[in-house]
């Protein structure tokens, strides 16, 4: 009897008869099976018990888990469903959990995988662009249109030195595909079929040529692609290849295989023609995903090119540089043009390689060549085209009235606004033209000769020499009253101007007066300035008496450091204070000689 | 999805390309059975509510009667034997290359498809002769890749025996 039955008896006897009965049964079980029944009842109890059961299971849960998923994957595939479900039901009650469980996980792959595809897209468009404007590009755009795929492939496609295109991991028995996977720019077809092909004709092969079992087609070309098969012992590896593949693909080829071989050994040895478990095998196919772009080597340049190369480079530097000293030439040669009075540009030109000159241009005006300067007009090769006109700038006013007047050295000239005004001494006919052809002078539309003195031609000699006496300096070097070297040479020369003076005076019945005045630098007392300068006068005076003039001619004045050059400022310029000076006078024979201030 | 290799295999001339041209689209031409001596197609079918591709490998048919070139049915995991019912020989053909192939391949999932029963002025065989095959089992299909006869069903009867056959866990027994 089972101990169920035992527990059942005791619930529902309770008449004595049916007690005892029961009683003599329990002393029966007791008497037969001893500890056992005891142990037999604790386990009931066990059972029976909810918290102990679960207690139970849990102890042995993990290590059943682990047996069972070493030995299969039942335990896998019957969880599949409820782990599925838990998870749509989680996300549906909170996506939470679920978000910040994947965050560390998605957030690297969503970077690699952004960050990979900018690369790609920066492989394709500086392909793109660097091939976009030569003759090649139009080649690939029209191959582009003809194929009805896109530039940037073509693009790609050929500036590749390899990229290999497609892999296939095929059963090797059936010839069904188990995994495929293509680069982004690839062109694939029905990679099922393909693959059922790729067999067949492997299987041609061997048929056709009676090669040996062992042996299979390694590689096949068309054109610019190739395919390489890798064969295993349950799958082969196929894979096409753009461009010229390197020898070490082939290796990467064979470990892959293997690898392959040796993770997925059970998949490969049961494939009963479901490829969903070889998707794992994807990680491995994508090492042989390999591609090389097309590198710009440097190349080597002949030396003959190279001289070329600078020659032409020399030549263009020259001819560049021709144009731009042209350029800078011609444009000072415009600014002197523009600046110079007297003439007026109203045009410039170049052509076919000369520089055209329009313009107006007094005939006072400097030769518009030399204003450019010589060399340069040369060089420009400019060709001048002046009209003729009066220019009224008071330079050119002056220029025409000293053309028209002709005034004697005696008369000064100066013109203010339309007003010539003359003075100093000349000849009375002089005067009287003087008046009438001012008029004429273009500019001129008044004269004021108030200032001009009319004087016979010896009186006109006598006021030149007065002049030129008078704007004569002798100059001492510092501390002495004797003249030196230059200095002293000049006294032979005075002498005949006051030779001069003295005939012209004495024809103008004047007698003549010269005042010899000596200055000194500031150095020193003014008793010291009035001795020094009063020695220079008195050397001078003796100088020209010593050359045969006359005592009764001069007078001497000590000016000391009173009167300075005016153009000894600055440093070095008291040399022109140590000087002598001359003043010439005509006197009657009763006057005296004017006391200097 | 399942993948199966199917193999398509009877005498020269008994329309075995026209049953499939019949039934898929393809992607090579058919200058591939003269060249390579085999062509293959896809078609993509429900059993049991389960997708099975099926891979059609089209051989070519040989001059020699009764030859198979042992390579190309490898890994097959059905095949259709097709024969012309308007040319006896071919029957025989069918029934020798079953054999070849039972050799070869051991005893896998086959569906005779007997062809051109659209022109049953012509026919050669009697019901007897399609009976006694039926009576060892065999399934047979009158085809006509002309109508569109009988093509669907003896592809589908195929692909049924072989998810069958797939389904038993052969694994345990081997």
């Amino acid at each position: 009897m089972s101990p169920l039955s035992h527990s059942h008896t005791q619930a529902i006897h309770t008449d004595p008869v049916a007690l005892q009965q029961d009683q003599d049964l329990e002393q029966l079980r007791h008497l037969l099976l001893g500890k056992d029944y005891e142990e037999l009842l604790a386990l009931k109890a066990r059972l029976q018990d909810s918290t102990g059961r679960a207690r139970f299971i849990a102890e042995i849960l993990p290590a059943a888990v682990q047996l069972s998923s070493l030995d299969n994957d039942r335990l896998t595939q019957a969880l599949l469903q409820n782990v599925e479900d838990a998870l749509h039901a989680s996300v549906r009650k909170n996506p939470r959990p679920l978000v910040d469980a994947l965050f560390p996980v998605i957030g690297p792959a969503i970077r690699k995988s952004i960050t990979e595809t900018l690369a790609e897209l920066l492989q394709t468009i500086n392909q793109m662009v660097e091939h976009s404007l030569s003759a090649r590009s139009l080649k690939w755009r029209f191959d582009a249109w003809r194929t009805g795929t896109s530039y940037a492939e073509i693009v790609l496609k050929n500036t590749l030195i390899y990229q290999v295109e497609q892999a296939f991991l095929i059963d090797r028995k059936s010839g069904l595909l188990l995994n495929h996977i293509s680069s982004d720019t690839a062109i694939t077809k029905d990679p099922d079929m393909v693959s059922a092909m790729l067999t067949a004709i492997q299987d041609f092969i061997t048929d056709s040529f009676q090669v040996n079992d062992q042996e299979n087609l390694q590689q096949m070309r068309f054109g610019d692609l190739t395919v390489l098969i890798e064969l295993g012992p349950r799958a082969l590896l196929a894979v096409a290849i753009r461009g010229n593949p390197p020898d070490d693909i082939r290796q990467v080829m064979a470990e892959t295989l293997e690898q392959i071989h040796l993770i997925h050994s059970d998949a490969l040895q049961s494939y009963d023609g479901d490829s969903e478990s070889f998707i794992a095998t994807t990680p491995q196919l994508e090492r042989c995903l390999l591609s090389q772009a097309e590198v710009k080597g440097v190349r080597h340049t002949s030396p003959l090119t190279w001289l070329l190369l600078m020659t032409a480079f020399i030549f263009l530097g020259y001819w560049l540089y021709g144009l731009y000293d042209t350029k800078v030439k011609w444009n000072t040669a415009l600014d002197r043009l523009y600046q110079e009075p007297g003439l007026a540009i109203t045009n410039t030109e170049e052509r076919q390689g000369r520089y055209i000159v329009r313009g107006l241009r007094d005939e006072l005006a400097r030769d518009p060549a030399q204003v450019v300067g010589a060399k340069i007009a040369e060089q420009l090769n400019i060709e001048w085209k002046f009209q003729p006109y009066i220019a009224l700038a008071p330079k050119f006013t002056r220029l025409r009235a000293e053309q028209i007047l002709q005034p004697p050295d005696s008369t000064q000239m100066v013109i203010e606004g339309n007003r010539l005004i003359l003075t100093g001494e000349a000849p009375q006919q002089w005067i009287n033209e003087a008046r009438q052809r001012a008029l004429l002078i273009p500019g001129i539309q008044n004269t004021d000769t108030r200032g001009l003195h009319a004087a016979e031609q010896h009186e006109l000699v006598f006021y030149e020499k007065k002049r030129y006496l008078e704007s004569t300096i002798l100059l001492f070097e510092y501390g002495q009253s004797s003249l030196t070297g230059q200095q002293a040479e000049r006294i032979p020369e005075l002498v005949s101007i006051i030779e001069q003076l003295k005939d012209t005076a004495a024809a103008m019945e004047e007698l003549l007066n010269i005042i010899i005045i000596g200055h000194s630098d500031s150095h020193g007392s003014v008793q010291s300035h009035n001795e020094i300068s009063m020695a220079r006068a008195e050397y001078v005076k003796q100088a020209l008496i010593e050359n045969g003039l006359p005592s009764s001619l001069f007078s001497t004045v000590a000016m000391g450091a009173r009167q300075p050059s005016t153009d000894s400022q600055g440093d070095g310029g008291e040399i022109l204070d140590r000087r002598v000076t001359f003043q010439v006078q005509l006197v009657n024979q009763a006057d005296s000689v004017e006391p200097i201030k | 999805m399942i993948q199966k290799k199917i193999c398509m295999v009877g005498t020269f001339a008994v329309g075995k390309t026209s049953l499939v041209r019949r039934y898929v689209s393809s992607l090579f031409s058919e200058k591939y059975l003269t060249t390579v001596g085999v062509k293959i197609d896809k078609k993509t079918l429900t059993v049991d509510n389960e997708e099975v591709m099926l891979m059609l490998w089209d051989l070519a048919g040989e001059d020699e009667f009764c030859e198979i070139r042992p390579s190309y049915v490898r890994g097959s995991s059905g095949y259709l034997l097709v024969c012309d019912g308007t040319r006896k020989m071919s029957f025989e053909d069918a029934i020798c290359l079953h054999g070849k192939i039972s050799g070869i391949l051991g005893d896998i999932p086959f569906v005779m498809a007997i062809n051109k029963h659209d022109l049953k002025d012509d026919w050669a065989l009697s019901d007897s002769d399609v009976q006694k095959l039926k009576a060892q089992g065999w399934q047979v299909v009158l085809t006509s890749a002309k109508t569109g006869e009988g093509v669907e069903q003896a592809f589908k009867l195929l692909a049924e025996q072989i998810m069958k056959q797939n389904n038993t866990p052969q694994r345990e027994y081997s």
